[in-house]
């Protein structure tokens, strides 16, 4: 008995010695993911992102498992796996775009991607969560509102025009646009616009990506590009959110993974710090842009003091819209939309918001909608301004894009705009038309240190804008720090009459 | 090898022939625990370059019922022993025997686990010397000894992931039975209940032999998971029916 112990205590030994770990021979991702509930008529979209997590090169992976009705959609854009079977580089990656037809699979549908080595022996295939797994519903609702957050036709797309600007990545080509045309008139169609935009945000918002440094969501930073859009003169193209929060103050301190993953699965700091997923994102203009080329097939300039209408030649920096004169206009073509008045109008051309002016001329800023006066100086530490534009919020429109010229580190205005972000016209709350607070997302400095909250639950009926910055596409409250503190102007695209310039060839 | 085996057991036929005045047929049925150990075991196994497993199963001893049929003849010997002569069959429990995957032989690659049968069947020619102790019920202490051949079975394996994104590898090793001489050594003590009924028990220790599973389809190497001794201890209890 004694020898049949010591066996035993051998094999608890063995079992220590051999304690190990899993690790994924191939990581699948979504980066874009497949809606769970679909019609019939529908081509959807699924992204994955694959990665070759061997310590060995591999040549002809097959990407297998495909059933009827899911089809591997080939693109020239390089960062696709345009090929099946596919070769891959140590951690060498490639982004796997699925269409499928809802015509040609069941009712309750599930697929789970999956890639192997050239004998199928070695497998990997995405977590549970990750896999597509659809409930079909019958015919397609025709009406506007039901089509309003469909964007099969667009997903379906190649959103890329190939161009690679070294750091920034691919360029953004103009989506095509299918869109029921009887839906976009009239004042109904003023509102459809403005959700559709927002349904474009929600969209964006759910794929949980980062904020980089990038024109597109589907590129990712090469390895040695790779560096912290935080650090010190706010990184270079390629540049992505990690350890976002420098500040010792915060309670967000060294917190790098994103605020709302689940710790499950794929979302995890691992998946979000290793595998990759932190290295995909857009930056505030870009994010701007990718919503209303989604929504409407509009493409504008992604670069930020261009999109707020400077001109790209950079001499118009420190021009605010109170600050234009007829002969230094801040109308640069491929800049969206017109500016807003103080009285909520849209400005037309020329006319300098004249008699629009609304609280803002009557406080003596100017006619447009800005912190900024017409002598160029900010009224950020001005208690009463302040307040009268935050009286004035509610003449926003869904849609509306605000452009922020201040220090996110400090919250104070700066000279230059800096950020952007998309006005939803909601509030926080707890009713079917408000952001729920578990829905807004922390704000990098806004902290009780400067006497302001990110948390949802402390901005009870706030202003909910979406921006992309800290770690990424989300809502956020528009707090007075570093948002309404620096206002530099609203630009309103829905409702207006701009088109892109002729001469609007914009890859940045 | 046999052929001596078969020999060996005429042989011992021999003296319970020319006593069959005193020559009794005797069946035994066998019901006990059994101990079997298997060694560690790490084999590395390719399919196909550059992937190559590491299969790790820790050493360890698995217990379980056996059962068994002894049919033999018992006649009695000088010095007022008894002896035994016959065949024996055995069948333990089938071992389930579990490891892990080690994929490129790196720890960080713990993504399976498998699981393998091992069954194994004796067949044995015994010889048992029993002694008498005359007390209200006779005891006879005796001692056994046997050779003969195992059948050991490896058969039915399968992996299990560790993880949601491990997708096991559909082939299989293949199913192989292999037949090892052995032999075995026990003692034991049985109790005359009535004139033809005895209730013992008794200890035996044998050497089951190798078992192997085959090869797996498209494997680049001829390793296979195998275990070249298996080890096992039993604890029988009897009941023999003397004619």
């Amino acid at each position: 008995m004694r020898r049949y112990l010591f066996f035993i205590f051998l094999a608890s030994i063995a079992n220590v010695v051999w304690a190990t770990s899993s690790t994924p021979l191939f990581v699948i991702t979504p980066l874009v993911q497949a809606p769970t509930q679909s019609y019939q008529d529908q081509t959807l979209t699924a992204i994955y992102e694959l990665i070759n997590n061997t310590p060995y090169p591999l040549t002809n992976l097959n990407i297998a498992n495909f059933p009827v009705g899911i089809t591997q959609v080939i693109t020239t854009d390089p960062s696709y796996c345009n090929t099946n079977p596919i070769n891959l580089a140590v951690h060498g990656t490639c982004l796997l775009k699925v269409s499928i037809n809802t015509n040609s699979i069941s009712n309750s549908f599930q697929w789970n991607p999956k890639i192997c080595n050239s004998g199928t022996h070695y497998c990997s295939q995405a977590y549970p969560n990750d896999q597509v797994s659809l409930t079909l519903m019958g015919a397609m609702p025709q009406d506007c509102q039901s089509n309003a957050s469909n964007f099969n036709f667009e997903l379906n797309q190649q959103f890329d025009n190939g161009s690679i600007v070294t750091g920034w990545g691919i360029s953004p080509k103009a989506l095509q646009s299918n869109l029921n045309s009887s839906c976009t008139i009239g004042s109904t169609g003023i509102a459809w616009q403005q959700q559709r935009v927002l349904d474009a945000a929600a969209f964006w918002i759910q794929q949980k990506i980062n904020y980089c440094h990038h024109y597109m969501p589907d590129w990712i930073t090469p390895v040695a590009q790779q560096c912290s859009a935080y650090a010190a003169g706010g990184g270079t193209g390629g540049c992505c959110s990690f350890e976002p929060n420098i500040n010792p103050n915060s309670p967000l301190v060294n917190q790098t993974v994103r605020w709302n993953y689940s710790g499950q699965g794929s979302e995890t700091a691992k998946y979000w710090q290793t595998y990759n997923r932190m290295w995909y994102g857009v930056d505030c203009t870009n994010y701007t842009r990718l919503l209303y080329n989604f929504a409407f097939g509009t493409l504008f300039t992604g670069d930020t003091p261009s999109q707020a209408g400077q001109d790209p030649n950079g001499s118009q920096a420190t021009i605010s819209p109170n600050q234009q004169t007829p002969s230094n206009l801040l109308n640069y073509s491929c800049s969206p939309g017109v500016f807003v008045c103080g009285d909520g109008s849209m400005d037309i051309p020329g006319n300098f918001c004249a008699g629009h002016g609304g609280q803002f001329a009557t406080s003596g800023m100017g006619n447009y909608f800005s912190i900024i006066d017409q002598s160029g100086i900010s009224h950020s530490s001005d208690p009463a301004i302040v307040a009268m534009i935050r009286s004035q919020l509610y003449l926003l429109q869904p849609g509306d894009l605000v452009y922020i010229a201040g220090d996110l580190d400090t919250g104070q205005p700066s000279s230059n705009v800096t950020h952007a972000v998309m006005w939803t016209g909601k509030t926080v709350g707890y009713g079917s038309s408000n952001i729920n607070p578990s829905q807004v997302a922390p704000d990098q400095y806004c902290t009780r240190a400067n006497n302001c909250s990110w948390q949802g639950v402390d901005n009870i009926g706030g202003w909910v804008i979406t921006d992309s910055h800290y770690q990424g596409a989300d809502y956020r409250v528009f707090t007075n720090f570093f948002y309404l503190q620096d206002l530099w102007g609203v630009k309103r695209i829905i409702g207006s009459s701009w088109t892109p310039g002729t001469n609007c060839n914009p890859p940045d | 090898m046999y052929k001596k085996i078969l020999l060996l057991f005429l042989t011992a036929l021999t003296p319970f022939i020319s006593h069959a005045a005193t020559t009794r047929p005797i069946v035994s049925l066998a019901y006990g625990v059994d101990y079997i150990h298997l060694p560690s075991l790490q084999k590395d196994i390719s399919l196909e370059a550059p992937f190559q497993d590491t299969y790790i199963s820790p050493s360890q001893t698995l217990h379980g019922p056996v059962v068994g049929i002894f049919l033999g003849l018992e006649s009695a010997l000088p010095w007022d022993l008894l002896g035994q002569v016959g065949l024996g069959y055995y069948r333990p429990q089938i071992l389930t025997v579990q490891g892990t995957i080690l994929q490129f032989g790196n720890p960080d690659y713990n993504n399976k686990s498998y699981q393998e049968n091992i069954q194994t069947q004796q067949a044995l020619i015994e010889f048992k010397l029993l002694s008498t102790i005359q007390t209200r019920f006779p005891l006879h202490p005796y001692i056994v000894a046997g050779v003969g051949e195992s059948i050991n079975k490896s058969y039915g394996y399968t992996e299990t992931p560790l993880a949601p994104y491990v997708v096991v590898n559909t082939d299989t090793f293949a199913n192989r039975t292999l037949h090892s001489f052995i032999y075995t050594v026990g003692l034991g003590i049985d109790v005359d209940v009535t004139a033809h009924v005895r209730l013992g028990v008794g200890y035996r220790q044998i050497e089951l032999g190798a078992a192997k599973l085959g090869t797996m389809p498209n494997q680049a190497d001829t390793n296979v998971l195998s275990y070249n001794t298996l080890q096992t201890s039993e604890i029988l209890f009897n009941f023999t029916y003397v004619g």
